[in-house]
């Protein structure tokens, strides 16, 4: 029997909520799992976990998995653990994160505000780049960052995220802004504000929910990334992800050392779910900015 | 001299002509009003003026000095929008000051700037407060708040009150009218409401299809139209036009006039005789305001026996829809001789103050 709530929506009855709500703990317990047994597994002795249950909770408690995949697990030749490439993708990413976004909004900022003859093909131009897959970028890019003296560096990796994202922020800035008023550009313009303040007193402050949105998503596309950092980077520069590839298929002893192996993923893993937890609440606000004005 | 000129004016939009030869030069401390229909070209003008559009033809000076290709911050003017558009992140104060401040004016003018203008518009106890936090009407103070704080050689208002519900619109209406009345700073006001038109401008400018169709006093305006566009646009409930052949030679010109049956000849004063006949056409539009057909005085040898569809009472008059020559027109009478739907009733035309119209050219002809 359907009865009408406080929202207004009508509902089930008791068999029905068993059901839904049985079907998302499901959904739940389907994606938690994995995780439990990552961090289970991360703080596990090796012999716990030869000789252990899967689902077991991590008796005696030890944190060897974790320093070692911090400071001295190998990858390839290299035995210093991960930490060296932590900070590298953290020396590229937030840079690019940042060069993108500030891109982004500015390249917004133009298309819906200062609009110019052809400005619209321009966009479409940049809308083409968000269609465009990786793969298609390396050759051409290698060869760009090879003539500008950028291979295999972070200065490199930086460049080719901060160009790749721009594409996505525009899209994302130009969509958000195009729904505030012109009236409040004009009156800025009247009140004497220029190209330059106008954006940064009258546009830049009422932006957060959509530089939050730009922020995540570019954090997780530049700092996930493989294929660009396995294919413009070597040894030193590599990126934390293809560090983590690295120290799972190195078993110079013959042992698969679980431990390991999930405390490494678990820390490259983090800093995207920091940032998720932290500007998260942003995100869906801002994505959904657009489409109710105001 | 002239605090605005416009000269020879035009604009066009890629293939499109939105402005074509307009021509306004504003007196100091007027309050000139551009009204028109959407699509007609004020706001644009009114940008033009502000400098957020460029000018395609023609000339704009602003106290003597030639404007097209200044910056609106070059320019000694102040603004006023329809959508308030207030800074969202600012508080009311920040919003007031913020013009001073991009023009570089010291902090402590500021605030004394703020205050005198709070103080004027009576909203001191709004300066902390955030745009969203303020209803429209105070919303709309404050953008005029803002405009005031520049203390500009001209006001630019585009539609400041279309946002409003009607009692607040009205109020504030007769506030802007008193803010103009004290500080006599010229202001250029756009409406497309002819109320509005009438009741603030010293002069109206009535635009249609990019054009300045005419310029006056609002008495100019209502009382000799320069057009049919004109006639019929300002002034509410609209003038009637009624098609109508002219009988008789110059001097000795009558209209014939058929209400619900018998066809009646109204004599013209020979001053309009006179125009029609320079004119020469046999079939015009006559133009009649609501207030000059009237309910006939008893035994009238001119009054339209006509036939009553419609009864419209407003309050302080009441309005009968008929019909003569086959076209529906509106009559005006007072609430206590109003008739019943369907009645007829005996109706007098004022022809001293009716006006004539080319048929096909809606030119004024007399």
């Amino acid at each position: 029997m359907a009865t009408r709530t406080e929202d207004g929506v009508a509902r089930g009855g008791s068999l029905a909520r068993v059901l839904v709500y049985g079907l998302l703990l499901l959904a739940a317990a389907y994606f938690l799992l994995p995780l439990y047994v990552m961090l289970t597994t991360s703080f596990k002795t090796l012999g716990q976990i030869s000789g252990g249950n899967l689902f077991a909770l991590p008796a005696p408690f030890s944190l060897t998995g974790w320093q070692q995949a911090w400071s001295s697990a190998c990858t390839g030749s290299d035995c210093t653990g991960l930490q060296h490439y932590f900070w590298n993708s953290v020396a590229f990413t937030v840079p690019a994160v940042l060069l993108s976004t500030a891109f982004g909004a500015l390249n917004g900022y133009v298309l819906t505000k200062w609009r110019f003859k052809g400005s619209e093909i321009i966009f479409g131009l940049l809308l083409v780049g968000t269609f465009v897959p990786f793969q298609m970028f390396l050759l051409p890019m290698a060869r760009v960052l090879g003539m500008i003296g950028l291979d295999n560096s972070v200065a490199g990796l930086t460049l080719v995220h901060s160009v790749y994202g721009v594409a996505f922020t525009t899209l994302f800035c130009r969509n958000y802004y195009v729904a505030i008023p012109d009236e409040l550009v004009k009156a800025a313009r009247i009140d004497g504000a220029s190209f330059i303040s106008t954006f940064r007193y009258v546009i830049l402050p009422i932006s957060t929910p959509i530089l939050m949105v730009c922020v995540i998503w570019q954090f997780t596309q530049i700092w996930n990334d493989f294929l660009f950092g396995v294919v413009f980077t070597s040894g030193d520069a590599h990126p934390i992800t293809v560090a983590l590839n690295n120290l799972v298929n190195t078993s110079s002893t013959g042992i698969k050392r679980y431990n390991v192996d999930m405390a490494g993923a678990i820390i490259t893993a983090l800093p995207t779910l920091v940032v998720y937890i932290v500007a998260g609440r942003y995100f869906m606000r801002g994505l959904t900015a657009g489409a109710v004005k105001g | 001299m002239a605090v605005l000129n416009i000269e020879n004016v035009s604009k066009t939009f890629g293939d499109t002509r939105v402005l074509e030869d307009i021509n306004i030069a504003m007196a100091e401390g007027e309050f000139l009003i551009l009204v028109g229909p959407s699509g007609c070209g004020k706001s644009t003008l009114l940008n033009m003026i502000a400098g957020l559009e460029t000018i395609t033809e023609g000339q704009i000076t602003l106290d003597g000095r030639s404007v097209n290709t200044a910056s609106p911050r070059e320019r000694n003017i102040a603004m006023v929008f329809q959508f308030y558009a207030l800074y969202p992140n600012m508080n009311v104060r920040r919003n007031i000051e913020f013009g001073l401040k991009m023009r570089g004016v010291a902090k402590q003018e500021r605030g004394a700037t703020v205050e005198r203008v709070a103080k004027m518009l009576q909203i001191e106890d709004l300066l902390n407060r955030k745009p969203a936090q303020l209803s429209g009407g105070q919303r709309q103070r404050v953008a005029i708040g803002r405009a005031l704080a520049r203390d500009p050689a001209l006001f630019l208002f585009d539609e400041p009150l279309s946002n409003l519900d009607a009692k607040l619109r009205v109020e504030m209406r007769t506030e802007i009218k008193q803010l103009h009345q004290r500080l006599a700073t010229a202001m250029v006001y756009v409406t497309h409401d002819q109320i509005e038109a009438m009741t603030l401008g010293d002069r109206i400018a009535v635009m249609h299809a990019g054009r300045v169709q005419q310029l006056g006093t609002p008495r100019e305006i209502y009382d000799d139209p320069a057009n049919r566009y004109v006639a019929g646009f300002i002034g509410s409930p609209a003038m009637n036009f009624i098609e109508c052949e002219l009988i008789g030679e110059a001097g000795d010109t009558a209209v014939c006039l058929t209400g619900a049956t018998d066809e009646a000849r109204l004599a013209l004063p020979s001053a309009t005789t006179e125009r029609l006949a320079a004119h020469g056409a046999r079939r015009v539009v006559m133009g009649v305001r609501p207030e000059h057909l009237v309910p006939a005085a008893h035994g009238s040898a001119e009054a339209i026996a006509c036939r009553i569809d419609v009864v419209e009472p407003t309050g302080p008059d009441t309005y009968l829809h008929t019909e003569i020559n086959a076209e529906p027109v509106t009559a005006r009478c007072l609430p206590s001789a109003a008739p019943a739907a369907g009645d007829t009733v005996a109706l007098a035309v004022d022809v001293e103050r009716a006006v004539f119209f080319d048929c096909d050219s809606e030119a004024r002809i007399a």
